[in-house]
């Protein structure tokens, strides 16, 4: 028995003697918000099912409490559509990658066999049936979604020709590098998210007319699924585009996006359900920093009175609101934007001598003890500003 | 000259000047030269209580070389962008000594994660090399079971920033033996390693040969902490049975890797080997297991664990000697950013799996003279496959062939190629190495 007792009390030594752990670097991505939506299981301060709707789920932002009625994801699953400012026009964005107390991801090279170098970019057309070669899949401590483009010139290339880094590298072809794509590894029966008995993604609640384009709903652009090889292995990814993010030194160059926030009763600070404010050049801004964003004192939520659910969820948030009456179009161009200092309001004067927090450089001029920079870092694809995409 | 060399200078000196004076007052300071039976070393290269007649003693050795690898000295391909680029690729491969130092690590600013070994900064080029100058201090004091020794080594290279001469106190402990009746020994400080058979040859005056293995990195690190050695002699069958553990920092992998002087995590690593030989009159075969538990050491996590089990085996018979190892090593994925390594801190400690193994044929000429006295031609088979998490597994193998000619029992000549062979998952590239090395024992 005293034995027993003297191993107890080396293992509380022990357990007494060892340092406390550091913060574990988290990464996540398409595959892990879809395994744990269900559970609601949080990553950097957005829980699963607000980054991803399975089928028949209600889309976020397109259901209570932003709109009256519910809006349930179609066929495969979707990546949220969040609302967002960009310089002062709405705009909107996905999230594909989140990484906590995590290293910058390096950009790894993402090989594409071409029949031919020209001059200029793209260098070629890539071989047809041929596939791109990853690295690395989202099971690396090294995954990324940012990849540079390395054309290996390799005109007789069939589908299974190169299926691993080993086989391109071994084969020593001719590479030229181009830009840097942006593709995360994520199942191929998604993307942003459609609603069942829609064909296109949209933003939540703007209209064309809205930013000045003919149509009905606004659309956002759509990624394109695509199949590569991992180590002989074959994965889907999602087309995001090129020249999506700025790189140095192999890594991509980091912007803030500006979620605003509020303080709960422990004192942290918890993202609010409105429109983000994505950096400068949005479109080549896809490796973002969450920046939390303090309201000022007297900053107000605008929220139209017609979406009585979400004024009521951010007022239990301890947010102030205020929902003037303004025209419909401006109503929804400006959902979910804070208002610096909700003096500006005057009676029957609508939004007219107010300024609003909807621009990076709005924020920059805020005091900076209301801004406060997290270590949680995104791969994001804005998918509309102002009524334009990128290709 | 940084702090550290020129506390070692200064050391050096003190112990000339001593020397000089124990000369001086007609005392013999080098009595003789110590060839130590890598056989009857189990606890690890350390001197026999026999064999140290003084109460303090110095020894040592100098270890030259003269090495040549093919393409730029590393196993990185010219085109190879990966990240990290030493998870594709077996950095080890171009070993050029038995530190296991390469030719080079130069990645050309291409991002490494620390898995690298140290590098003597030859590149492709061919080169003299002072691969180890070591000094043994050792202290015994009569008529009581204590033994105390240390070992400093230095290593000139050449790096990116010039020349540098790195100094390392490879072992630092004192030894008791309390009972002379029983074959037990007792040991505190920084020890050699108790994990299978080729610790036994971490000096360059003992290996057979030059290079370790493939699988040396995770076996021969000199540990910090305690350990013991206990063998019972069974003479009815002519045998003995042995048992080696030890509780350390940091495992059992060499210094390159993982830190050796601080405990991370508070929670001492597990390590041992149980041994069974049996010695005949012209036969002899030893037979072992080893394993090994505890955190992994380059992370303040307490989450991440490493494992190892090995087995062992050595036959000696007219001449020849068979010897092998196999090895399974997994490290669990370490949580936290950062990763400590003996050569500074890198950026996150992924999962890892490596199996390998090797096995080596020695033939000793039967016949000395007072100036020939040993001549052994061998030859080792390497393989290892490791991968890193997520990451393709890397399969390589490789053949060395040798031969080593001893001379006065004082310096030993001995000259090597290494032919390595990239089987899967890295690409193809010229790292073959011819390596040369003469080693004076004093």
């Amino acid at each position: 028995m005293r034995r027993h007792a003297g191993w107890g009390i080396l293992a509380l030594v022990t357990v007494a003697c060892a340092p406390p752990a550091g913060p574990n670097a988290m990464a996540w991505t398409v595959e892990d918000f879809l395994a744990n939506s269900p559970a609601m299981a949080e990553f950097g301060g957005w829980r699963a099912n607000e980054l991803v709707t399975l089928t028949g789920e209600p889309i976020p932002f397109r259901s209570s409490p932003h709109a009256a009625a519910e809006t349930r994801q179609g066929p495969g699953y979707g990546l949220t559509v969040f609302p967002a400012f960009s310089d002062g026009q709405p705009a909107a964005f996905v999230i594909t990658e989140i990484w906590l107390e995590h290293p910058t991801p390096w950009v790894q090279p993402a090989w594409i066999a071409v029949s031919e170098f020209l001059p200029g970019f793209p260098p070629s057309a890539q071989v047809p049936g041929t596939q791109s070669v990853f690295p690395v899949g989202v099971d690396s401590t090294f995954y990324t979604p940012f990849w540079r483009g390395t054309y290996v010139l390799a005109p007789g290339a069939k589908k299974d020709t190169f299926k691993s880094a080993a086989a391109i590298l071994e084969a020593r072809l001719p590479t030229q590098e181009g830009s840097v794509l942006f593709c995360p590894i994520a199942p191929a029966d998604g993307g942003a998210a459609v609603a069942a008995g829609e064909t296109d993604p949209v933003h939540p609640w703007l209209l064309a007319a809205d930013v000045g384009v003919d149509g009905g709903a606004m659309p956002v652009r759509q990624f394109g699924t695509s199949s590569a090889w991992v180590d002989g292995d074959e994965v889907a990814y999602l087309g995001g585009g090129e020249d999506r993010v700025l790189e140095a030194d192999q890594l991509p160059v980091e912007a803030p996006l500006y979620t605003f926030a509020s303080r709960g009763a422990d004192g942290g600070l918890a993202i609010l359900s409105i429109p983000a404010v994505l950096p400068p050049d949005p479109f080549r801004s896809s490796f973002v920093r969450r920046t939390d964003v303090e309201l000022p004192a007297s900053g107000a939520v605008f929220v139209p009175g017609d979406r009585p659910a979400l004024a009521a969820a951010l007022a239990a948030r301890g947010v102030a609101v205020v929902s003037p009456d303004v025209d419909p179009s401006s109503a929804r161009v400006r959902l979910g934007a804070v208002i610096a200092d909700a003096r500006c309001l005057a009676p029957d004067a609508g939004f007219s001598g107010c300024a609003f927090l909807d621009s990076a450089s709005a924020i920059e001029r805020l005091n900076r003890g209301l801004v406060h920079r997290t270590e949680t870092t995104l791969a994001i694809d804005v998918v509309q500003v102002g009524g334009r995409t990128q290709r | 000259m940084s702090a550290r060399v020129l506390g070692l200078a200064q050391l050096l000196v003190a112990f000339a000047a001593y020397a000089q004076g124990e000369a001086d007052a007609g005392v013999e300071f080098i009595e003789e030269v110590e060839v130590v039976d890598v056989d009857d070393v189990n606890p690890g290269y350390t001197p026999s209580e026999e064999q140290s007649h003084e109460a303090l003693r110095f020894t040592g050795y100098v270890d030259v070389g003269f090495a040549k690898a093919t393409g730029d000295g590393t196993s990185f391909a010219p085109n190879d962008t990966r990240a990290p680029l030493d998870y594709g690729v077996d950095p080890f491969a171009t070993a050029v000594n038995s530190r296991g130092d390469v030719a080079s690590t130069e990645s050309g600013g291409r991002f490494t994660n620390g898995f690298l070994p140290r590098s003597v900064g030859l590149g492709g080029n061919a080169g003299f090399l002072l691969n180890t100058a070591s000094v043994d201090v050792r202290f015994q004091p009569r008529g009581v079971p204590l033994f105390v020794f240390a070992r400093a080594q230095l290593m000139p290279r050449f790096s990116p920033s010039g020349d540098q001469t790195r100094i390392e106190l490879q072992q630092a402990f004192g030894r008791l033996s309390p009972f002379a009746s029983q074959e037990l020994a007792l040991f505190v400080g920084r020890f050699d390693s108790v994990f299978g058979i080729e610790y036994l040859e971490n000096e360059a005056n003992l290996r057979t040969g030059i290079t370790p293995s493939l699988i040396a990195r995770y076996t021969t690190g000199h540990g910090l902490g305690a350990k013991a050695f206990y063998r019972v002699q069974i003479p009815s069958v002519m045998s003995a049975v042995s048992v080696n553990i030890a509780a350390t920092n940091h495992g059992t992998r060499i210094e390159a890797l993982v830190p050796i002087d601080a405990s991370l995590m508070g929670v001492p690593v597990g390590s041992g080997r149980l041994g069974y030989e049996l010695n005949l009159q012209h036969v002899q075969a030893k037979v072992g297991v080893s394993g090994l538990y505890g955190p992994r050491n380059d992370q303040r996590s307490p989450g991440a664990r490493q494992m190892a089990f090995g087995a062992d085996a050595r036959l000696t018979v007219a001449g020849f000697s068979v010897a092998g190892e196999i090895l399974r090593l997994v490290d669990e994925h370490g949580p936290n950013a950062g990763k400590f390594t003996g050569q500074g801190l890198a950026e996150l400690a992924s999962g890892f799996d490596v199996w390998g193994g090797w096995a080596r044929l020695a033939y000793t000429l039967p016949w000395k003279s007072a100036v020939l006295t040993g001549l052994t031609v061998y030859g080792r088979y390497d393989r290892r496959h490791a991968t890193f998490e997520g990451n393709v597994t890397v399969r390589t193998q490789r053949f060395t062939v040798g031969a080593r000619i001893d001379l006065y029992d004082l310096l030993a000549l001995k000259a090597e190629g290494l032919f390595n062979d990239e089987l899967g998952g890295a690409p193809t590239v010229d790292n073959d190495v011819f390596t040369a090395s003469a080693v004076v024992t004093w």
